[in-house]
């Protein structure tokens, strides 16, 4: 335990160093606050465009953060040779994998944490209230930082297993994929639904955790929602599961 | 290698010349008004927007409402507004203020049955949003002269929760100007069996008389008619339309008062002397929808 805490802090320290994480970051807050300005435009209802292109924005970056981080953290050790030093230590590969997956998940909330706050101040600044930022916003925010959890979750599998470059665009493919099941699931009338049926199964279903629609009418999620948290719980652990199997088996040399 | 610095400014402002030069020439484009080349199908933006429907529908939006405020969308036409609003609307049902928007300004430009459409998309997708059959009960009576549909919106609209008291008002305008004052009186009595507060219930009452004293007015004023064309002057009282046999009795008067006909031949009360006027023709109330290519009015 110890030692994933360690190799958790780690990973924090150095993702937070990286030219990456901090320009996504950047890039981030400039998109919350362009949302803002985004919200100029429209022709009344103006907190429907700034909830929903600001919710986006933050999702856009915390999805990218996960991909891009967290496919290069295994494989990038390996290119590098720190891995063999760090193993030759009593640490388990699987307590190595579960450590960089950890350290990942909080750089990830702690991005999602000053998202979501400079976009809070941006709601409550637009409306002169507290009022938007309830229970809706709240939820939203939560069941975003579950769909980044599930996504840097598959990018540690994918790095456990290819190269860094690989590792990212199989991630960046699922990411996009997850965001498509709502659709898929319409595909499973008609000849031939074993296809969409078997993806729905494989792919993460990213387009249950998107809370958009209940920030925009400031309705709590549906129950369904907090199903799909517990699914998308589920299927990280899943993908850490298989990423341990993989790499315990993996050869190092 | 002072040679070499002026050629290397004197590249970059040769680029910069061009630059600035074609750009002037592509700002050409903007000189028309602003369009919406192709609307895209909802089903396709569905899917395209990786699970965000309401932002598909929020950045199609923002596109109508550029395309919505052009300074010379006259000149440009109207046809793309219903399209963009019937997607964003596909996206996102609930996005009321679209629905809105769109059935006004259709309205407005001359496209009636696209407003018409518009408009009962949204009442039917969301019923406690009340403007929407509102607008649409104003498209029926004051584009279509249709008043029986316009009352039939105006009682759907009345009924929405939030709906202000004076849509109960042109529930009973609406269907008497259309000769449907058994269907203002059933709506009326409905509304009185459901109030709450003895304030609406007084409101109420009153415009259930209003309704009564306007469906037996309307066989009165036939029978006044009827005897100024057979002796050319009105009669003196009431009571001779009965001995004329043009009336079986005198209908007593809703308000408390009594009737009588006034110098125009219209039957009213005494206690109460409002009549609803009757519907202007709809050439004498429709300005037609100007446009710049059809020339102004001398």
């Amino acid at each position: 335990m110890r030692h994933l805490v360690a190799i958790s802090l780690v990973t924090v320290r150095e993702v937070l160093r990286r030219k990456l994480q901090v320009n996504l970051l950047f890039f981030g807050v400039a998109l919350v606050g362009a949302s803002y300005l985004m919200g100029g435009l429209t022709l009344g209802e103006r907190y429907r465009i700034l909830s929903d292109l600001g919710l986006t924005a933050m999702q856009l970056i915390g999805v990218l953060v996960a991909v891009f981080v967290g496919s290069n953290l295994v494989t990038g050790d390996m290119e590098r040779r720190v891995l063999q030093p760090i193993l030759a230590k009593p640490i388990s590969r699987s307590g190595y994998l579960l450590g960089r997956y950890l350290g990942l998940a909080l750089v990830l909330v702690l991005n999602l944490s000053v998202m979501a706050g400079l976009f809070a101040l941006i709601l409550a600044a637009d409306s002169g209230s507290l009022r938007p930022v309830g229970r809706a916003f709240v939820e939203a925010v939560a069941l975003q930082g579950v769909q980044f959890l599930v996504v840097g979750a598959v990018a540690i599998l994918f790095s456990a297993i290819t190269s860094p470059t690989l590792a990212a665009i199989f991630t960046l493919a699922v990411a996009i994929s997850g965001q498509m099941t709502g659709e898929i699931r319409a595909l499973w009338h008609g000849p031939g639904t074993w296809i969409p049926r078997l993806l729905w199964y494989l792919l993460p279903n990213l387009s249950s955790l998107n809370a958009n629609e209940a920030l925009v009418y400031r309705t709590p999620p549906p129950a369904q929602a907090w199903l799909a948290a517990l699914y998308g719980a589920a299927y990280a652990g899943a993908a850490l599961a298989l990423a341990v199997i993989v790499f315990e088996r993996r050869d190092l040399r | 290698m002072r040679t070499f610095r002026i050629i290397q400014i004197a590249t970059f402002a040769g680029f910069a010349l061009a630059t600035w030069l074609l750009a002037s020439r592509l700002d050409t484009g903007r000189l028309r008004p602003y369009d919406v080349g192709i609307v895209p199908k909802a089903s396709t933006l569905r899917w395209l927007s990786l699970g965000h429907p309401t932002l598909a529908a929020n950045l199609l939006w923002l596109k109508a409402v550029q395309y919505i405020g052009e300074p010379r969308a006259n000149e440009r036409g109207w046809e793309k507004l219903y399209p963009l609003a019937d997607v964003v609307t596909d996206l996102d049902p609930r996005h009321g203020y679209a629905y809105q928007v769109a059935g006004t300004l259709l309205s407005t430009f001359g496209h009636v049955p696209e407003s018409n459409a518009i408009l009962e998309k949204g009442t039917r997708a969301l019923p406690d949003r009340y403007i929407l059959p509102y607008l649409r009960a104003f498209n029926a009576f004051y584009y279509d002269d249709d008043w029986t549909t316009a009352g039939r919106f105006a009682e759907i609209s009345a009924r929405s929760p939030g709906a202000p008291p004076h849509v109960r008002q042109n529930v009973l305008a609406y269907y008497v100007k259309g000769q449907r004052a058994d269907a203002a009186i059933a709506f009326l009595e409905q509304s009185l069996a459901e109030a709450k507060d003895p304030e609406t219930r007084k409101a109420v009452e009153g415009q259930l008389k209003q309704a009564l004293l306007e469906r037996d007015a309307v066989r009165v004023d036939e029978a006044v008619e009827k005897w100024r064309t057979r002796y050319v002057i009105g009669p003196l009282f009431l009571e001779q339309l009965v001995g004329e046999k043009l009336l079986p009795a005198i209908p007593p008067d809703p308000h408390g008062g009594e009737l009588y006909v006034d110098e125009e031949g219209r039957v009213r009360s005494t206690a109460n002397p409002y009549r609803f006027s009757k519907p202007e023709p709809l050439w004498a109330r429709i300005p037609r929808p100007r446009s710049e290519k059809e020339g102004k009015a001398p």
